[in-house]
């Protein structure tokens, strides 16, 4: 009897704080920065590296403005439009300035459908999708990502340089994958020796099958347009088929941490992947990277520098102020310097690339190297640092 | 007279199937090989499509060609043809794709390496069978779908990485090549899995399904009730994990690039279409032979010696008859003095505990995180149908057979989509278990465990009158047969000798084993009952006073839930509460409180199309619908693709245009279904429709006809036009947002919220209108008994199909709203997760065959999602009320980590889940919270909260009251 008398009273206290809490006042320099991430879904093993990098942005924005204190609030996207959108109704309800996400592009579209009219910018760090470009954001919706495009160009350049002939193509049928291998596709002037999708959420591919794949084919190399976990294990499996063609991979393939998703360090050996090229001179990707490091974020991440890129930016956007914040992001992405490179905004709220970096693994023993001794840009083409 | 025969043709179904069928196949022949035909002549379709449509085409006809010649075949041939349909099956499509890629003067190199496809075959069955073969033993004996299944399978490889991690074995895990295998970890691993994880299902078999098997609750309360489990088990594994992925790596050398067997291969080529000079078919030069991996090995042998000792378990001890014994006949298994309790409990225990010893193998293969049971669960399900639900041996059979067709249909594909132009069609592999299912499933409708054991009986029955006739006809041949046939049977006696005291051996070890384990039981049951008992008695002792209560509030206002008066009372208190919770979910402004009531009055409505769609299949006409979301998918991918621009891939229609066809497809889509699946059992209907969804998602993922509305025609729909959007920005938003002070134009969402209530109440209307109908009491005759339905002279058929139809098309029209309210349509939206389940929650919660019930069910379950983030939020959100509650929730959650789980797990798991801090992921707490909610709500009321109103036929005295009682409750 008397425990129902405390919970009735409990329920009354939360519903009535629930009301007190709509009402309540904002602290004038208090600034909530939402951030969708992913953190159910079949890419929830990468939201501990968007929050962890979002952490590093937020501390230190807290660290170097003392006027301002920046909160972070985060919502699960579920990599879907309908719990995105929701999430990001929640974001907004909870009176967030601008939000930064989603990580998929389906994620991203449904959430910008609730945030254009309510007035609130998005800068997406993950979705690659094309259909981001001509979404109905009323100019609300920006990207710190790069288009695929030109990364397929780079890699195509790249692997002509190496001498490659007939490289097989295994791709992820997500957008991040199928777009960049069509691209690749398009830029590929020379023989494909086969293409082979597949989808990376585990339980659903059989490493060792695609590396059967490539070895059965008769391929001279492979290309890769995966993450970094899937391709780690297809690196494995094709260690483990006896390929001996060279590789190639992008983005989450062409960082050292690659390192710590294999067992075998002895499958990255001549690995070479491609990934987009910070700024000259900058050491805010050094920065970011120790940083993140030293707040333990996870290994095998993928698009961290993004996220923080993206909440930096749109920090600094409304430190600027003016009334207008979309029109304050636009104009503080104009040559940013970055983690993840060099963004400048185009009419759509995409970024065009700077480049990219060529890294490539050498590994003897048990001691793995990884260095970037080359660079690609669209007029110079393949070139050494 | 010629007239007149065709008539005759007509009317016969079988005749009429025959000719249509030998149409498509001559049309869709003129078509590819000589450009002619109806189909490529009529000019309606181009390119890409009318190669499609002429490949469903022939398809269509030969495999409905093909079933009516398995359909006529004699009695004594059936076993033949289970055999031979799939061979012939492939035959035929590799057929109709060698006619295509000669006329488009394309062609396919497939690559097939023996040993690789072997060894995927096993390794795929393995996976599918850990989780299959702890599903298959529920149904059982249980008879409920475990969904929790999958989520046990996760938590047998937590078990493992908690051993790696721990300060005893992480030396050997992390211990530097040494060529030589410890194997102590992964022993301790496998058993520990084993145990742990079977405790944990007889733990929640004690405080869950035995609750409800005291009630008498219904197989679909239990599986949805084991759906809520599997949010519970899955959302605390996030919270304790976290959502990274780890790998167990029981010894450094274990996944080593030399860790594998190199085994011999064969390599065979096949070339379809355009050959210039290769053969069709020729064995290559085998060159390197294929390396079997270590941790690959382990997960098939672990997992197929389990599973073979099950059956020995089963079949060779008293434990096991007296699980037969209660899965057959539990009335009859009682009164001969078995403990049932007592054997559900062993059931529980073994069936999570073998899936947990395949999860502890299984996560030294892949790389784990909490999502990956998702995956699984559904090729389980195919295999467990495969192989006729609740049989062991046929689920052994079925994952072999599933294994075989994923593995094997990879060489294909990548073949094949390459010369296509789709090398995303590999992808499609993941989706071939659910075409080979339904594809079997046309053929042998009660599954393969089924036609095995026909042909059994035949078998027997056979040997029975070859024996009587043998006798009395003689000759020398028989003569001389009997005698190889007496040493046949000499020696197959000693080999039998010895097989038999090989199994005495095994099984009274067996005994033995299972002695212990009852033992343990015995001794852990009243343990596990005081656990559960100390956990749930303050809940309980809560939850009786507050139900009490409302028990008599509802008593003293003469409410019984159960009339049509009652109910509707309840379905306004219900609805009141919950519009309350809607006015105090917190907002900002008065635009975004707008942008929020207006989402959850159309997603509401979205939810609630759906949950009526289910009813009117599952609740009044019995037909166990498991693939919402595919009718829901049909309607929004139509809707999309047809409102895209054409530029972009799209057909560029006006949205009114596109939601009268998407309406109409789904419905056409729904009676069509009928034709396959009228002859299957209720449970095969469900995974077959679950099946149907799959398929399209990944069909989604992969086929480029689906894409629209970007130039590079990437994947996704998105840029349709929504209805009335233009009209809306033109003026009406501006004049709306300035009556409601929105300081701005009223967002479209709130015109797409108003418009969604006037179709749910129109479909409302109309539905409780027909269901009051004569059809209406067909349809639940139907689902009462079939067969009197059948005796009365409705013609089952008819009426079932007419049911799906319609139930599909509200369903296409909830597509269609979904659609416009994301503005894009991606894969994911299809994840049966967040649709299917949640509507199944929806409509059991809410009450089965009682439309009010699904408004209530589809508003609690939106409901539930915005008021938990509003706790999801409160992390980040210093202003709001649960801010400092989260606090709190840390220092709680940090002390059960470190002070009281760290008596069980080292510091190191601690730390590799949490690297900085050790926090409550609210997001995963909400979907525990979440599931709670729906567990509770069954517990309370296993008819849910507003139950199907019983119908009597009304005396005559009283029609004009009843009418006009249901009269206003239609309105």
């Amino acid at each position: 009897m008397k425990s129902t008398r405390t919970f009735t009273v409990l329920l009354a206290v939360m519903v009535l704080s629930l009301v007190l809490a709509c009402s309540g006042d904002d602290q004038e320099k208090d600034i909530k920065i939402g951030l969708l991430s992913p953190q159910t879904g079949p890419i929830s093993q990468f939201s501990p590296g968007f929050e962890a990098a979002a952490d590093v942005a937020i501390e230190e924005l807290n660290a170097e403005n003392e006027d301002y204190t920046f909160e972070l609030i985060i919502g699960d996207s579920g990599c879907d439009g309908t719990q995105a959108a929701t999430a990001a109704q929640s974001l907004i309800d909870s009176g967030v300035s601008v939000i930064i996400g989603a990580a998929c592009s389906g994620a991203t579209l449904g959430a910008i459908a609730v945030a254009a009219p309510a007035g609130i910018p998005m800068v997406s760090y993950a979705s690659t999708s094309p259909a981001i470009t001509t979404a109905d954001d009323g100019g609300n919706l920006f990207r710190v990502v790069p288009s695929d495009a030109q990364q397929a160009v780079a890699l195509s350049d790249v692997m002509a340089g190496q001498g490659v002939s007939n490289p097989a193509v295994l791709y992820m049928t997500n957008e991040y994958g199928s777009g960049l291998g069509d691209n690749f596709e398009s830029a590929w002037s020379g023989n494909v020796c086969t293409r082979v999708g597949y989808d990376p959420t585990e339980g659903s591919y059989d490493a060792s099958t695609l590396a059967q794949a490539v070895v059965d084919g008769g391929c001279d190399s492979v290309v890769l347009m995966s993450y970094d976990i899937d391709g780690a294990a297809i690196l494995e499996a094709l260690a483990s088929q006896g390929f001996s063609g060279s590789t190639f991979g992008a983005d989450g393939l062409a960082d050292a941490a690659l390192e710590e998703s294999v067992t075998d360090v002895a499958a990255l050996n001549g690995l070479v992947a491609t990934k987009p090229r910070s700024g000259e001179g900058s050491s805010v990707k050094a920065n970011f990277e120790s940083a993140y490091a030293a707040a333990g974020g996870a290994d095998g991440a993928i698009y961290t520098h993004e996220t923080y890129d993206a909440i930096m930016l749109a920090a600094a956007a409304i430190m600027d102020g003016g009334d207008d914040l979309a029109a304050a992001i636009k104009s503080t992405g104009t040559s940013y310097v970055g983690a993840s490179g060099i963004h400048t905004f185009d009419a759509a709220g995409d970024v065009l690339g700077t480049g990219y970096e060529v890294c490539e693994f050498d590994v003897s023993g048990s001691t793995v190297n990884f260095a970037c001794p080359q660079n690609w840009t669209q007029n110079g083409g393949v070139a050494s640092n | 007279m010629s007239d007149l025969r065709l008539y005759s043709i007509w009317r016969n179904p079988q005749q009429r199937l025959a000719a249509l069928a030998v149409l498509a196949l001559v049309d869709g022949y003129l078509g590819v090989a000589f450009n002619s035909g109806l189909i490529s002549r009529s000019g309606i379709l181009s390119g890409q499509l009318r190669w499609l449509a002429l490949s469903v085409e022939l398809m269509a006809g030969g495999i409905a060609i093909m079933r009516l010649l398995v359909g006529r075949s004699p009695k004594k041939w059936k076993a033949l043809t289970v055999v031979i349909t799939p061979v012939a099956l492939t035959i035929y499509t590799l057929l109709v794709l060698e006619l295509l890629l000669s006329s488009l003067g394309r062609s396919a190199t497939m690559n097939f390496n023996l040993t690789s496809l072997w060894s995927s075959g096993l390794y795929w069955a393995a996976v599918y069978l850990s989780v299959a073969i702890g599903l298959t033993l529920t149904y059982k004996v249980q008879r409920y779908a475990n969904f929790a299944q999958a989520e046990l399978m996760l938590l047998g490889g937590y078990v493992a990485l908690l051993l790696m991690w721990s300060d005893r074995f992480f030396q050997v895990s992390d211990g530097p090549k040494d060529d030589s295998i410890n194997w102590s970890l992964l022993i301790t691993a496998v058993i520990s899995a084993f145990v742990i994880t079977g405790l944990t299902g007889l733990f929640v078999d004690r405080i869950v399904y035995k609750r409800l098997r005291n009630k008498l609750a219904k197989p679909q309360v239990m599986m949805i009730a084991s759906l809520g489990v599997a949010m519970i088990l899955r959302a605390l594994l996030y919270m304790r994990f976290s959502a990274q992925s780890f790998r167990f790596v029981p010894d450094r050398d274990w996944r080593l690039g030399t860790s594998k067997f190199d085994i011999a291969t064969e390599r065979f080529q096949l070339t379809l279409g355009e050959r210039v000079s290769e053969p069709i078919f020729q064995a290559l030069e085998t060159s390197t032979p294929f390396g079997f991996t270590y941790p690959k090995i382990a997960l098939i042998v672990g997992v197929f010696t389990s599973v073979v000792l099950l059956v020995l378990l089963l079949h060779r001890t008293r434990l096991g008859s007296q699980m037969r014994a209660v899965a057959d006949n539990p009335d009859l298994a009682a009164s001969s003095g078995i403990h049932i309790e007592r054997v559900h409990g062993i059931t529980a225990f073994l069936s999570a505990g073998i899936t947990g010893l395949g999860g502890s193998l299984l996560v030294a293969v892949l790389p784990m995180n909490p999502e990956l049971g998702l995956q699984l669960l559904l090729p389980a399900f195919a295999v467990i149908v495969l192989g006729t639900i609740g049989s062991v041996p046929g689920a052994i059979f079925g994952a072999l057979v599933v294994g075989a067709v994923r593995a094997a249909s990879e060489p294909f594909l990548i073949g094949a989509g390459n010369a296509l132009d789709r090398p995303t069609a590999s992808g499609l592999a993941e989706v071939m278990p659910f075409v080979f299912l339904v594809g079997v499933l046309l053929f042998i409708p009660q599954g393969a465990g089924h036609a095995f054991h026909q042909w059994n009986i035949r078998r027997v029955r056979q040997k029975r009158s070859d024996q009587e006739t043998s006798i009395d006809n003689r000759n020398r041949w028989e003569d001389f047969s009997t005698n190889v046939g007496a040493k046949l049977s000499r020696l197959t006696e000693q080999i039998g000798v010895l097989v038999d005291s090989g199994i005495a051996k095994c099984s009274e070890i067996f005994d033995v084993a299972s002695n212990r384990i009852g033992e343990i039981y015995r001794s852990a049951s009243p343990s596990v009952g005081r656990l559960s008992g100390l956990i749930l008695s303050p809940i309980e002792s809560i939850w009786n006073s507050t139900k009490q209560r409302a028990v008599t509030a509802f008593r003293l206002n003469n409410i019984d839930r159960e009339t049509e008066r009652g109910s509707w009372i309840a379905f306004w208190i219900f609805l009141a509460l919950l519009v309350l919770v809607v006015f105090i979910l917190p907002s900002v402004s008065n635009l975004t409180k707008t942008l929020q009531i207006a989402r959850i009055l159309t997603l509401v409505s979205i939810f609630g199309l759906m949950a009526f769609s289910l009813n009117l299949h599952t609740g009044i006409t019995g037909m166990t619908n498991f693939g919402v979301i595919f009718f829901v998918g049909v309607g929004a991918v139509t809707v999309g693709l047809l409102a895209a621009p054409a530029e972009t891939n799209g057909y560029g229609w006006s949205p009114w245009a596109a939601v009268l066809v998407a309406v109409l497809i789904s419905g056409a889509a729904g009676w069509l279904l009928v034709a396959p699946t009228a002859r299957l059992r209720m449970d095969y209907f469900a995974i077959v429709t679950i099946s149907l969804g799959e398929m399209l998602r990944i069909f989604l993922q992969a086929e480029p006809l689906l894409r629209a509305g970007t130039v590079t025609s990437a994947m996704g729909i998105s840029n349709y036009s929504r209805p009335l959007e233009g009209w809306w920005k033109s003026g009406p938003s501006e004049t709306v947002g300035d009556i409601l002070f929105l300081g701005g134009p009223a967002p479209y969402v709130a015109l797409l919220a108003i418009m969604c209530l006037v179709v749910v109440v129109a479909v409302w209307y109309l539905l409780d209108t027909i269901l009051d109908s004569p059809w209406g009491r067909i349809l639940r005759s139907i689902r009462e008994d079939e067969q009197v339905s059948q005796h009365h002279g409705h013609n089952i058929l008819t009426h079932k199909a007419a049911s799906l139809a319609l139930g599909a098309a509200i369903a296409g029209l909830a597509g269609a709203l979904w659609a416009w309210l994301n503005a894009s349509i991606f894969p994911d939206f299809m994840s049966p997760v967040r649709s299917t389940f949640l509507v199944w929650a929806a409509f059991i919660v809410g009450g089965r065959a009682n439309n009010r019930g699904m408004v209530i069910g589809a508003f609690l379950i939106v409901i539930v999602d915005f008021f938990f983030n509003v706790l999801v939020v409160s992390r980040g959100n210093s202003s709001q009320i649960f801010h400092g509650l989260v606090k709190f929730m840390d220092s709680v959650f940090e002390w059960m980590m470190v002070d009281l789980g760290g008596l069980i797990w080292s510091s190191r798991s601690i730390t590799e889940a949490f690297p900085k801090q050790i926090t409550v992921e609210l997001s995963h707490l909400k979907v525990a919270l979440v599931g709670a909610v729906i567990l509770i709500a069954l517990i309370l009321s296993a008819k849910g909260l507003l139950p199907e109103i019983p119908r009597r036929p009304s005396r005559p005295s009283k029609t004009e009251t009843d009418q006009s009682v249901s009269g206003s409750g239609a309105s």
